[in-house]
């Protein structure tokens, strides 16, 4: 090739790749982190993207967003959503996300001493209290899955209501005590709500509606999850390894 | 022979929805001849067969479905209802003539609307007007048509915008003497907003306002540059009208890019107000801009109500409205002349009002109150003549902004900016009442998200109401309390309305894909 074609083409090329860092650094790393680690929304440095493997379809998503998420339609037109696109695969082929810790070890600790099982389904298997981890591996990165750990109470997920123009079903997990006319009180997870009934997972797994002319009290417990800290609880190495099974975690084969 | 095409003749205006039935729409409170039932906007209801003591006895008469194929419906229609007959219109600009006891549909119109027509917030239509025996539709794709309100025939069509620039109508036509108001939607594509009247028979257009004026016209000194071009200022949503003083009373969107004020300098002149415009000519007798130089895109897109209040001692001709910036105004509707202002929902960019009820900005900051979506947004308040109330359904939520500067490209979205990173707090809304002459909260009901439908009062003593859960209820319009509620299962994104068939009440609104009546079960 002639070298000055040559020149040319690279320096086009890191031109674009520079618009892609301005229009990510811009929309997307508000929530999917400043290099695509992941922070509220998924993890981006990855070696397949869940929903948007070919061109196409992360076109359509950015463009059009994910109904029912908190991933919101953009205005960004083609040529933009492409130059993000390839500032990011140029991310993913120099970082490749692995934990110190190890998977096996994980899952052992995930299903004994952790206790996870308890409230975290895995394929299946678990308790119902707590979000789904079946495919945790694809949407959060080492850093945000050992924070959650931590303090969880800081990685609740959130309902993002502002981009949305309504809810449809809460995914938030929003912790709602009630306390009823009779005198009886209930703590859980809210399922759903409108402006006359709520229906709440208590934190023994019972499901509960309610009118709410027959509470006397309701209170939004913010910020506050079943979940407790495993900080203290768990060494660096066992959080190490937890953190490697949940990233090994991505979920049923399609 | 004579006597019987007399008789026809007789016949054929007695089924007619002449204007002076419209003015006069009191004298039958069983039909529902225009979008707010009456051109001051108020969205009540004469009648009381559904009353406070019998609310808890309504259940749903029938449920019609819609054809809708888009992908989540936002079904915002608002029915007309005359003698028996409710004319509806669905996603994205179609039309449906019902029997109004049944639900049973007489016709339908259906529109092909290409793929590449552009609405930035929804392919949605909020309803029709009649006038005569034609029906008024403005459609996705730019166009004002008449239908036959017996067959849905189309009768005639005019062009009121290039729909390749963005243009859009969402809007209800008002009509009233013998012409047809219409606005346009666009204002997230640098359109140039403008009110438009039609010929009711013919379709010919007769005047045009155009909301952001051109050179050497008064107002085009508030736009830096050659940025009134792209200055927006949609026409999107239904006003009111003063037959007396012979006002049209139409709000405006917000100014384009929507968020990026620095490609902009200026006022934005007439963005973000409130136009009192004279049937007759189109030409402005006056207007308020209740968000001057706005950068969160708070349209004024609201029906303005119109009542006389009696104001610091003065009996004073009163246009009300709760605006999207979270203050309620009232103002003089012969003058335009600031009479109050006061905030009905959190707002965090404005100190309060001076006494010409501009704002005084607070200090900037990226998290903003109220957010994008508003204090309240384009569904309806309503006033009670009864209770002396206004009645509106309000959003506490907040937005954080950014800006980013975007260069207009014909047809394409040019906003500027949006909104980004989100507070954890879960909004919440409300219906309220106000008192209209001093603007004090009379009560409120609490909504745990915050809602995107619209009130209606009743001589029955109700508040009827939407959430986005689906729940539709009753509120005593005095206290605020419960009365009747029912989960229709569908986001309700509309405005209730009220009328009679077969000697019945029934209360209808629009949810998820479906319009669901409510009468008084035995």
């Amino acid at each position: 090739m002639n070298r000055r074609v040559w020149l040319l083409l690279t320096f086009a090329a890191a031109l674009a790749g520079q618009e892609g860092l301005r229009l990510y650094a811009r929309y997307c790393a508000h929530c999917h982190g400043a290099d695509g680690e992941g922070a509220r929304g998924p993890a981006l440095v990855r070696t397949r993207l869940t929903r948007a493997a070919s061109e196409a379809a992360f076109l359509r998503i950015v463009k059009e967003g994910i109904p029912d998420t908190e991933m919101p339609p953009s205005r960004l037109s083609d040529a933009e959503v492409r130059q993000i696109r390839a500032y990011l695969m140029a991310l993913d082929q120099k970082r490749n996300e692995t934990s110190r810790g190890d998977a096996v070890r994980g899952a052992a600790l995930f299903l004994g001493k952790g206790g996870c099982v308890a409230c975290h389904i895995v394929n299946g298997q678990g308790g119902r209290m707590g979000p789904e981890l079946t495919f945790v591996g694809r949407s959060r990165s080492a850093a945000r899955l050992r924070m959650a750990m931590l303090e969880p109470g800081a990685e609740l997920p959130d309902s993002f209501a502002q981009y949305r123009l309504v809810i449809p079903m809460p995914d938030n997990f929003l912790m709602v005590r009630v306390r009823t006319k009779e005198g009886m009180l209930v703590t859980g997870i809210r399922l759903n709500e409108d402006p006359f009934t709520i229906q709440l997972r208590d934190l023994a797994d019972q499901l509960h509606s309610f009118r709410k002319q027959d509470l006397v009290q309701m209170e939004r417990l913010t910020g506050e999850t079943p979940m407790p800290s495993y900080h203290g609880k768990l060494t660096e190495g066992e959080l190490d390894d937890l953190v490697a099974y949940m990233l090994s975690l991505k979920g049923v084969a399609p | 022979m004579r006597l019987w095409w007399a008789l026809a003749a007789a016949c054929a205006a007695w089924g007619q929805v002449s204007f002076e039935r419209i003015v006069d729409a009191d004298k039958e409170p069983g039909n529902w001849l225009t979008y707010s039932r009456t051109y001051d906007g108020q969205r009540f209801s004469p009648l009381n067969q559904i009353n406070r003591q019998n609310a808890d006895r309504l259940g749903a008469a029938w449920i019609y479905q819609t054809w809708n194929t888009e992908g989540r419906p936002r079904f915002e229609t608002s029915p007309l209802a005359v003698d028996g007959i409710l004319y509806i219109t669905e996603q994205p600009s179609d039309a449906a003539a019902l029997d109004a006891a049944t639900g049973r549909p007489l016709w339908k119109y259906r529109r092909h609307i290409p793929p590449e027509v552009q609405a930035c917030c929804g392919r949605v239509n909020r309803g029709m007007a009649i006038l005569g025996d034609l029906l008024y539709l403005g459609t996705l794709d730019g166009y004002l048509v008449a239908l036959d309100r017996i067959t849905g025939r189309l009768r005639w069509s005019a062009q009121v915008a290039d729909s390749k620039l963005a243009y859009s109508i969402t809007v209800a036509p008002l009509a009233l003497k013998a012409m047809v108001i219409v606005g346009v939607s666009g204002g997230e594509y640098g359109i140039r907003g403008f009110l438009d009247a039609y010929d009711a028979t013919t379709g010919r257009r007769l005047w045009r306002f155009w909301t952001v004026p051109g050179p050497g016209e008064q107002g085009n000194e508030s736009w830096g540059g050659d940025s009134w071009k792209t200055g927006s200022a949609a026409t999107w949503a239904t006003g009111a009208y003063d037959p007396d003083l012979n006002l049209i009373y139409w709000g405006t969107g917000n100014p384009g890019p929507d968020y990026d004020g620095e490609a902009r300098p200026g006022d934005n002149l007439y963005s973000c107000s409130l136009l009192a415009l004279d049937a007759a000519t189109g030409k402005k007798r006056w207007h308020f801009q209740f968000t001057p130089h706005d950068t969160h895109d708070w349209d004024a897109n609201h029906t303005p109500i119109l009542t006389d209040l009696e104001i610091a001692g003065r009996r004073r001709k009163a246009v009300i409205v709760a605006n999207r910036n979270s203050f309620f105004y009232v103002l003089d509707r012969a003058t335009g002349e600031f009479l109050l202002g006061v905030p009905f929902a959190r707002q965090t960019w404005a100190k309060g009002l001076d006494p010409k009820g501009r704002p005084v900005l607070a200090e900037t900051k990226e998290l903003v109150y109220p957010g994008l979506h508003g204090g309240t947004n384009w569904f309806s308040a309503s006033f009670s003549p009864l209770t002396g109330l206004f009645y509106v359904a309000t959003r506490e939520e907040g937005t954080r902004f950014y800006v980013a500067p975007t260069r207009y490209r014909p047809g394409a979205l040019f906003t500027g900016g949006g909104p980004a990173g989100i507070p954890a707090e879960e909004p919440e809304g409300y219906i309220q009442a106000l008192e209209p002459a001093t603007g004090k909260q009379r009560w409120k009901f609490p909504m745990p998200t915050p809602p995107w439908a619209g009130v209606m009062s009743t001589a029955g003593g109700l508040v009827f109401a939407g959430s986005n859960e689906g729940a539709f209820f009753a509120l005593h319009d005095q206290t605020g309390q419960p009365l009747w509620h029912y989960q229709t299962g569908g986001w309700i994104n509309a405005n209730p309305v009220s009328y009679v068939a077969g000697g019945k009440q029934y209360v209808t609104v629009a949810s998820g894909r479906a319009l669901i009546a409510f009468t008084l079960l035995q």
